[in-house]
């Protein structure tokens, strides 16, 4: 029943991986918002001690904490997904546990230009609010990318066997 | 007389195959020789492959092949052909059950949202009244008519909800990859058909009915009244709604006999149908949300002036687009329920 990527290796042989639905790219994406946000507060909690011990006492003002911490959460939050796109295989823990992955078109891992490319593009999917342009795009498109997927030429499959 | 115990045609189909693959152009034609000596399907299946050969002499003798076994009745079956294996993935979990709809809903794209559009005209009517109505006096006032309003509403779920299941739920069969329920899709309909799903889904429209009347009346007179009562009421009729599946099984069957069967199922499908409901009350939020973003994104916020007015316009709205997503659902749910493989 479900749609497949279709890769063809040089021997000419027919590789046919079933293609993740939305649905399920939702309910991981969710899982990965989660874990992203219990790590800010922790975070956040954390930068308000140092703020407070360097309140109290010498070494880098508070402002040059501040600033690092903001580039530090935009770090966080933007390289979240490509680090997992990169060094996990393809997949975040949100798409582990609902067994999917990230591969470019030809089936082979994502590349960095193509991971960070995806993600930054969640922008133009989360237009005009929460991903309605994302949806419509993964319901048109032959292998149900989102617009990061179409300009990145990436998609998401399912690897959790038959 | 001397019968070989052991056939040696297949030994002798290898040779010809190795000789025909080879390059020298005697033990080619030699080839087609003993081909059309051993004969039978193959020799027919590789007789068509060199039909327009290079050498005109293989290029005619298989054509000869061709002609002879013809007049002898052998023929090649296309359907025979390799064909990849028609892959299926178990649905492990409830998103992969939604993720099902989608794909179910991609393979007759075109079909289900003109159906949908079509049975969804007098919703979308709703929609202009709605949205033209702070600047007409007259739609203005008829908005504000909660009876007239709640009648429109039931005679749309009472007699029109069937045509939608009629419409929609046979386009969204036609999506499906097995033949039978595409067979289905193209026999089941009419009048028959019509009137076993007004029959099925009458109770079901009342309450539905009585539900979004009620919400009406109490959003338009004071929001605040009995609002937890009606909350409690919807998710309960929700939960019960989209438990029922006999639509679905009239759909399935195109039997009258099926309509006397309630599938009332509420007690194994009381979470599936309660997750459901959370992701529906998400996808509403996100067509709300989004229509609002939009006109705020494009400098038509003041339009939102009259946001009571305007929210219904949009409730309906979304509606119209989540509608087949729902109707897709509850035939999956059936279909599977039927048949778990």
């Amino acid at each position: 029943m479900p749609q497949e990527l279709v890769v063809r290796t040089p021997e000419n042989a027919e590789i046919r991986v079933p293609l993740a639905g939305m649905f399920s790219r939702a309910s991981a994406f969710v899982h990965d918002v989660a874990i992203q946000f219990v790590c800010v507060i922790v975070a956040h909690f954390v930068f308000l001690f140092v703020l407070e011990v360097l309140n109290s006492g010498r070494g880098f003002g508070p402002g040059f904490v501040r600033g690092l911490y903001s580039i530090a959460i935009f770090v966080f939050v933007f390289g979240y997904y490509s680090f997992f796109e990169l060094y996990r295989n393809g997949q975040t823990p949100g798409k582990k546990a609902n067994g999917l992955r990230v591969v470019a078109l030809n089936g082979q891992r994502v590349g960095l230009f193509s991971s960070l490319l995806r993600n930054f593009l969640r922008i133009a999917d989360f237009m005009p609010f929460m991903f309605l342009a994302g949806i419509f795009s993964t319901l048109i498109t032959e292998r149900h990318q989102r617009i990061g997927d179409v300009f990145a030429g990436t998609v998401v499959i399912r690897i959790d066997g038959n | 007389m001397l019968l070989p115990l052991i056939d040696n045609s297949d030994e002798e189909f290898a040779a010809c195959l190795d000789s025909l693959e080879g390059n020298e152009v005697p033990r080619r034609r030699h080839a087609m020789v003993a081909l059309e000596r051993l004969g039978g399907t193959r020799a027919l299946q590789v007789a068509t492959a060199l039909t327009s050969d290079v050498d005109p002499v293989v290029a005619n003798l298989a054509r000869r092949i061709c002609s002879v076994l013809g007049k002898k009745g052998l023929m090649l079956r296309r359907y025979l052909r390799t064909q990849h294996l028609v892959q299926t993935v178990s649905i492990r979990g409830f998103y992969q059950l939604l993720d099902e709809v989608v794909f179910v809903i991609r393979r007759n794209l075109a079909g289900i949202a003109i159906d949908s559009f079509l049975f969804s005209i007098p919703k979308l009517l709703m929609v202009t009244v709605f949205f033209v109505s702070p600047f007409f006096a007259p739609f203005f006032d008829l908005v504000h008519e909660v009876w007239l309003v709640s009648l429109l509403i039931f005679v749309y779920q009472i007699f029109w909800r069937p045509l939608v299941w009629h419409s929609t739920g046979l386009a969204f069969l036609a999506g499906f990859p097995e033949n039978a329920c595409r067979r289905q899709a193209r026999k089941a309909g009419g009048w028959r058909l019509y009137n076993s799903l007004l029959k099925v889904g009458l109770i079901e429209a009342i309450l539905y009915s009585l539900m979004l009347s009620m919400a009406y009346s109490l959003y338009f007179s004071s929001g605040k009244f009995g609002f937890p009562l009606l909350v409690t009421f919807t998710v309960w009729l929700l939960i019960w709604t989209l438990s029922v599946r006999a639509p679905s099984a009239v759909i399935f069957s195109s039997s009258v006999k099926a309509e006397s069967v309630w599938l009332f199922d509420c007690g194994s499908n009381f979470w599936l149908s309660m997750k459901l409901g959370m992701v529906l009350i998400l996808l509403y939020m996100i067509v709300f949300g989004s229509a609002v973003s939009s006109l705020w994104m494009f400098g038509l916020d003041n339009w939102f002036s009259v946001p009571h007015v305007f929210s219904c316009g949009f409730f309906i709205a979304a509606d119209v687009l989540i509608d087949p997503f729902v109707v897709g659902y509850r035939l999956l749910l059936a279909r599977l329920n039927m048949d778990p493989k």
